[in-house]
């Protein structure tokens, strides 16, 4: 990201002290969110409450990295229109954002009582590790590969567009709806209902899941078939859109 | 711009020794908490459960019973997967055959990703004693100890529960119940969507179907599964081993 913004924008970050920042707070704070995943499990409570302060405190380093990609993207915007790579990219940022908020109040002792080995989590870590990783590597293979074959721009426009709209769109709806059927099955427990009655009332949610990960995958396909044909393609490829 | 330099670096600085300290307290503290709980082995676990007479034993021993021949199978049986490599002459119910159905069924508990469904472990929390635990038979959250051997490396807390827990599972069912459950879920679940694993199962020589080697194995190891929190009332210890 503080590589291919900089370089598709083709100008430097808003401000290299928040990026220090970022960085340093990231890489103290990440190490211990590890346990998070422990909560109320039976490992010493001195380290499931250093686990919730360092990710409450990730939440922090994130969103000073958000300001300033935010801030780098003041007077750009415009590109997001018709830059798909770029497009991936923010839009991965702020799922990041989203992602790490959610998490500063799922990972407190409270929440953790509904939501541990639930579809809640599920969704969760697709949102952070499809919804901003996955996108962040699509946003980046996608400026590379043109370039790779020496051509300006990709094969189609609309299989582009379309993949993204795919993707950004099912994960969304696979986040939102994981999330509700995580409530819908943590609180099921609690009240002690039979086992199955929990399995019962997750399906709703697990077909509209599968729903949305055909999407996906359709996306996906979508997003490689282009690949193919840029590869592929004989002539050079010109952009009818010049990207700045 | 020398402010800022000098802001960089002073970031830098505190930035890799921040970063030495929380790779410190995330490695190097869990081993220091650990250290005075040994690890036990899978030979000294079912040396524990005969000694100590508990469910797990009896439930092994009336598999033995219910299917011999599978049992002998066991004996003989080998393989590198799950370092089962010995074949065991003295074929009976016994300290060391539990402990080869133990590691065989633990390693297929892996391999069939039943964790992907099924947790092991109760929180304190969210009334999860009074769900996975019979009261006044077994109803402890999960402590570290327990952890502590070669059947929870790697550990199998889980991350999803689509299942129940099976951390108490040695208070919940019958070894009937869980050889047909294992067979097809259905048959005792209703509506459950736990797939049936028709491969742990064979043919014996009357045509029935009975669990196989690896079957037995994983039910053993299925069983066992919080026998050593099990305090059951009186009737519901059989008697063990011999004849
Ligand atoms: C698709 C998810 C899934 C997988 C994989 C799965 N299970 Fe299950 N399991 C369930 C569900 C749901 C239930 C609850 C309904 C029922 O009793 O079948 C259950 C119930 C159980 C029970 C009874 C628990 C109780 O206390 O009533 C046992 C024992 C069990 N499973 C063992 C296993 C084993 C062993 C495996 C691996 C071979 C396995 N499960 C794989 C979903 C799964």
């Amino acid at each position: 990201m503080y590589y291919f913004v900089p370089v598709i924008m083709k100008k430097p970050m808003w401000s290299h002290g928040l990026s220090l920042l970022g960085f340093w707070g990231l890489a103290f704070f990440y190490p211990m969110n590890g346990v998070h995943h422990f909560l109320w499990s039976p490992i010493p409570m001195f380290a499931q409450y250093s686990a919730v302060f360092a990710t409450v405190a990730v939440e922090f380093a994130v969103t000073s990295v958000l300001i300033n990609f935010m801030m780098t993207l003041r007077g750009s915007a415009e590109q997001l229109k018709y830059n798909v790579p770029l497009r991936y990219m923010y839009t991965g940022a702020i799922f990041y954002w989203i992602t790490c908020f959610q998490c500063a109040f799922h990972v407190t002792l409270t929440f953790q009582k509904v939501i541990h080995f639930t579809d809640w989590v599920t969704g969760h870590a697709h949102l952070i590790m499809f919804g901003t990783f996955g996108l962040w590597v699509l946003g980046m293979a996608e400026y590379v590969w043109p370039r790779l074959f020496g051509k300006e721009t990709m094969y189609s426009k609309g299989l582009s567009e379309g993949a993204y709209w795919l993707l950004m769109i099912g994960v969304f709806a696979m986040f939102f709806d994981l999330t509700a059927a995580g409530l819908v099955q943590g609180f099921d427990w609690i009240g002690l209902n039979p086992w199955i009655d929990s399995v019962n009332f997750s399906k709703p949610f697990w077909y509209f899941r599968s729903v949305v990960g055909i999407m996906m995958i359709t996306g996906l396909f979508m997003y490689a078939l282009n690949f193919y044909k840029t590869a592929t393609a004989r002539a050079g490829l010109t952009a009818e859109l010049r990207e700045t | 711009m020398g402010k800022m330099e000098r802001f960089s670096f002073v970031a830098l600085v505190a930035g890799i020794i921040f970063f030495l300290f929380a790779d410190f307290i995330s490695w190097a503290l869990p081993m220091f908490v650990l250290k005075d709980i040994p690890k036990k082995s899978v030979e000294d676990l079912a040396a524990e459960a005969v000694a100590k007479n508990t469910t797990a034993w009896s439930d092994f021993n009336k598999l033995a019973r219910y299917y011999p021949d599978t049992f002998k199978k066991l004996c003989e049986y080998t393989e590198a997967y799950s370092g089962a490599t010995e074949v065991i002459k003295d074929c009976k119910p016994n300290e060391k055959t539990f402990a080869k159905a133990l590691r065989i069924g633990h390693r297929w508990y892996i391999a069939e990703g039943c964790w992907n469904c099924h947790s092991q472990m109760v929180r304190p929390v969210s009334n999860e004693t009074l769900r996975f635990g019979i009261p006044g038979v077994s109803n402890t959250v999960s402590y570290p100890s327990e952890f502590q051997n070669e059947l929870q490396a790697p550990v199998l807390w889980g991350t999803k529960r689509i299942g129940p827990d099976l951390i108490r599972e040695a208070a919940v069912h019958d070894v009937g119940w869980h050889v047909a459950h294992l067979y097809n879920p259905q048959s005792t679940s209703p509506g459950s969507n736990m797939p049936g694993y028709p491969w742990f199962f064979e043919k014996d020589k009357n045509g029935n179907i009975v669990p196989n080697v690896r079957g037995l194995a994983l039910l053993t190891y299925v069983m066992w599964l919080g026998s050593w929190e099990v305090k059951p009332p009186e009737p519901f210890r059989i008697e063990t081993a011999e004849k």
